[in-house]
């Protein structure tokens, strides 16, 4: 009686040790010799992982910078499609936005050339604006500014794919007509000139203001050296 | 003398013409390498240095290429490598400096220095990525947009 209860014990014991794999064990003997479907031979084909990208891993990162700026406070207003709002202010203010979480941070000149070199470095050089004078009803320059005229021509020639913008204006002195006339003769004296050092004709644009753009607010029929002038935009 | 369904005809000519006369050239391409596809009205163009860029374009950069734009209100903007920008929309007065731009980046790095437009309305300018809309009140920003969900997409 005693021996039977203790063979149960033990027996009892064993199952639970082992997890049951005694019993698991033998009663899988009892299946069949392949278990392994059928179906799978004619539905098996090649691996193929997924494309889309793992669910802690975003698809979308952005990265925002506030790039340095002499003299001035660069400021850009950053509305994020959640509704969300974020200010980046003042050098080096950057965000950066993944999985439509923004994380606001402050860059340097190693990270900004790091993300977005390629794009700062092909970016244009800046347009230049020089007014060149001339004097009293002639589109003869003055002496001053024929050098300036002469340093500007050659920037031109150093430039990528240039464009030149001639614009004309006059002083007062004279009629409104006769002004708009003298504006277009003025400008198309510097379109002459810039042709004679080689710039292609068909990136010189000439125009006039006349009277109506004076850098010096004079009364009518005013003389002013200051107004006589073409203002010549280097693109 | 014109019979009603001329008339039709040549109304619905003038409704669409509105629509062909839309695309402005705004900005003038002043840096470029490697290859740069631009496309306009459905036809993909090969970029150079020199051509006017129109309202309405899609720039695309591959792998080796960039480029830089000079904007008529002298915004400049440039994008790195494999880069995809829309210039959505362009407009700029001349005497007044009013108007806006708004450039889309899909994909990429851009870089603007803000012009004209920002200077007489901060704000005028704005860039609009697939996860937010950056409104630019002065000058000189730069944008990344790293979007694998857009790379499965256009390959």
């Amino acid at each position: 009686m005693s021996r039977s209860a203790s063979l149960l014990t033990s027996a009892l014991l064993l199952t639970t040790l082992s997890g049951c794999t005694v019993y698991s064990g033998a009663v899988n003997t009892l299946g069949p010799d392949k278990p392994v479907s059928d179906i799978a031979a004619t539905t098996e084909g090649e691996v193929l992982l997924s494309t889309t990208p793992p669910p802690f891993c975003p698809a979308l990162v952005e990265t925002y910078m506030v790039m340095p700026e002499e003299g001035r406070t660069g400021i850009v207003d950053v509305a994020l499609v959640n509704g969300d709002q974020l200010v980046l202010e003042g050098d080096y203010a950057a965000a950066e936005v993944a999985g439509g979480v923004a994380t606001t941070f402050t860059g340097d000149e190693a990270t900004m050339q790091e993300t977005f070199g390629d794009a700062i470095a092909a970016l244009p050089p800046a347009p230049i604006y020089v007014p060149v004078y001339f004097y009293f009803d002639s589109d003869i320059l003055t002496d001053e500014s024929l050098a300036d005229a002469q340093r500007l021509y050659q920037a031109v020639l150093e430039r990528a794919a240039p464009e030149v913008v001639v614009t004309g204006h006059t002083d007062t002195s004279g009629s409104a007509a006769f002004n708009q006339t003298l504006g277009q003769r003025r400008a198309e004296a510097v379109r002459e000139d810039l042709i004679d050092i080689g710039v292609d004709p068909q990136t010189i644009t000439t125009r006039s203001l006349g009277e109506s753009q004076p850098v010096i607010e004079t009364g009518d029929g005013v003389r002013e050296p200051k107004n006589r002038r073409v203002e010549i935009n280097v693109r | 003398m014109i019979s009603p369904a001329k008339k039709l005809c040549l109304s619905l000519v003038l409704a669409a013409t509105p629509v062909l006369s839309f695309a402005e050239p705004v900005a003038t391409i002043k840096t470029l390498s490697g290859d740069v596809t631009l496309i306009r009205d459905g036809e993909s163009l090969s970029a150079a240095l020199g051509q006017r860029v129109h309202e309405a374009d899609r720039i695309i950069t591959s792998a080796n290429g960039s480029i830089g734009l000079l904007f008529d209100d002298d915004t400049r903007v440039a994008a790195g490598p494999d880069s995809t920008l829309s210039l959505a929309d362009f407009s700029f007065d001349d005497i007044s400096h009013d108007g806006n731009l708004d450039v889309e980046v899909d994909n990429g790095t851009l870089s603007m220095i803000a012009g004209k437009l920002v200077e007489n309305r901060p704000g005028a300018v704005k860039v609009r990525t697939p996860a937010a809309i950056l409104a630019v009140r002065g000058t000189e920003f730069s944008v990344k947009v790293s979007n694998s969900l857009d790379k499965d997409v256009a390959e």
